[in-house]
């Protein structure tokens, strides 16, 4: 592969679109040519610029979405079907009509499922997708028997004191799918850190949620206790590792709060590693306030 | 419950299916649309209307592409069209008079966006404004070739596939989404 190829494959290699061989040879390239080894990084430096330009939805916005997709489909469910439409003009008096037939139809189904449901439930049961099936027996007649277990919403109310509620919040917390119901919960456990339980989860969902701004209300929740070890070495933890640069700014506004001796090493790994100028500079600022060397010598 | 008894049993009218297959895929939906058009109430009815489509047609839907593929097909159709809307009126209105007297569009856009997201107020007031430039400088497609390759991490295959074009096409789009990236933030790596 000669320079100008390269240039013509560069946006496919930074994308990662070259296939095995090709990648072979265009890495074997440019670990031989600076002009081109400084093309690949100038592209990818762009590409990270570009990181900057991403926007995470509102929390919240997630949940409208969906109720206001199901209250939709609620509603064009009630709608009546086109072709009844059609017949029901044709015979206005149609419901009056049917109300026998729809009567003696009703009786005998009630008749039947009555005898059916002595035994054994309705083999429809089955098919719904919420079902467990709990344990399979055959009764020996050629039938079998399903028990199944089907989770049911059920709803639960109290003050944020009460343990089943906090737990709720908890669980929610940590493992709700909707970043919605997560920032919720933090938003009512925020004044319960106090307690070992709830700060554990709020390291947790700290250290461990998917959105930066679950993340960044935890992380206010978790302010009041910014001088406990526990909290300190999170706060460490994210600032190493943390992907957002505006959780890592305010993990350093939380840990210079009290700035203790052991902090410097860790601003001075950010200074020398991390990507964003701006907390690079927060750092700098830092350790010349707690009149440190930004290098390590 | 694998995917395919999923779309068949919404297919046989099952709420609760077509529900898990909404949420199945509704994250990435949304967070394909809010980040193209950057505005809630843009996302919420592009996330509506795709979904809807999705329901109304899903009968139709006879399993000769993945699922992803076809409802990428109507959501990407969906935020062209809102991305052409939308870009159709910026070429109109440049400036928008405001309380404080004309302001550039541009301006203002990217003082919304920061409220939206804290994390680009530390970004350097002029870096912002050329990422918006580069962002407002894109034609629809490059801007959705670029936003599902970059952000959504598709290949370039499955971006062909669900714009209804080749994977060529989707390349092309990328070189010139790179190029005018280039041109535009050069100076700043």
């Amino acid at each position: 592969m000669n320079c100008d190829q390269i240039t013509g494959q560069v946006e496919l290699y930074v994308f990662g679109e070259l296939d095995f061989h090709q990648e072979e040879m265009f890495e074997a390239h440019i670990g031989t040519c600076e002009h081109c080894k400084t093309l690949v990084e100038e592209h990818r430096a762009i590409l990270r610029l570009m990181n900057e330009a991403e926007v995470e939805a509102p929390p919240l916005l997630l949940n409208q979405c969906r109720q206001g997709l199901k209250r939709t489909l609620a509603a064009e469910r009630m709608k009546p079907v086109g072709w009844m439409d059609r017949v029901r003009d044709l015979i206005p008096a149609w419901p009056v009509l049917l109300k026998p037939v729809f009567g003696c139809a009703m009786l005998a189904l009630a008749f039947y499922a009555g005898r059916q449901a002595e035994e054994r439930k309705s083999v429809s049961a089955a098919g719904l997708p919420t079902s467990w099936i709990r344990t399979i027996q055959g009764t020996g007649n050629g039938m079998v028997q399903i028990v199944l277990e089907e989770p049911r919403q059920r709803m639960i109310e109290g003050a944020l004191s009460e343990s089943g509620i906090e737990q709720a919040l908890m669980t929610a917390a940590r493992q709700s799918p909707d970043p919605g119901t997560r920032l919720e919960s933090v938003d009512l456990l925020r004044n319960r850190c106090n307690r070992y339980d709830v700060r554990k989860a709020m390291l947790q969902t700290l250290e461990n949620d998917a959105s930066p701004t679950v993340r960044l209300r935890a992380l206010e929740a978790l302010r009041p206790h910014s001088n406990e070890v526990e909290v300190r070495q999170a706060l460490s933890r994210v600032l190493l590792k943390d992907t957002s640069p505006n959780v890592r700014v305010q993990a350093i506004d939380l840990l210079v709060d009290r700035p203790p001796a052991e902090i410097v090493g860790t601003l001075q790994e950010i200074i020398r590693r991390d990507e964003n100028d701006y907390v690079r500079a927060r750092c700098l600022r830092v350790l010349s306030q707690m009149r440190a060397s930004p290098g390590v010598f | 419950m694998d995917e395919a008894a999923l779309i068949r049993a919404a297919q046989a009218g099952d709420h609760e299916a077509f529900e898990s297959l909404v949420v199945a895929y509704d994250q990435q939906v949304l967070r394909l649309a809010f980040n193209l058009l950057r505005s809630s109430e843009e996302a919420y009815d592009i996330y509506q209307e795709a979904f809807l489509r999705v329901h109304k047609n899903l009968s139709k839907f006879r399993f000769d592409c993945s699922f992803h593929t076809w409802l990428y097909r109507i959501v990407t159709n969906l935020c062209l069209d809102a991305l052409r809307k939308k870009k159709v009126r910026k070429e109109e209105q440049a400036v928008i008079e405001t309380s404080d007297g004309p302001k550039d569009r541009l301006e203002l856009a990217a003082e919304d966006r920061a409220e939206l997201d804290p994390q680009r107020k530390l970004l350097s007031r002029e870096l912002r404004e050329r990422i918006e430039g580069v962002l407002s400088g894109f034609t629809p497609r490059e801007r959705m070739v670029f936003e599902m390759r970059h952000y959504e991490g598709m290949r370039l295959r499955a971006i062909g596939d669900s714009l209804g074009t080749t994977e060529e096409a989707a390349k092309n789009c990328l070189f010139r989404a790179t190029q005018k990236m280039r041109v535009a933030l050069g100076d700043f790596v």
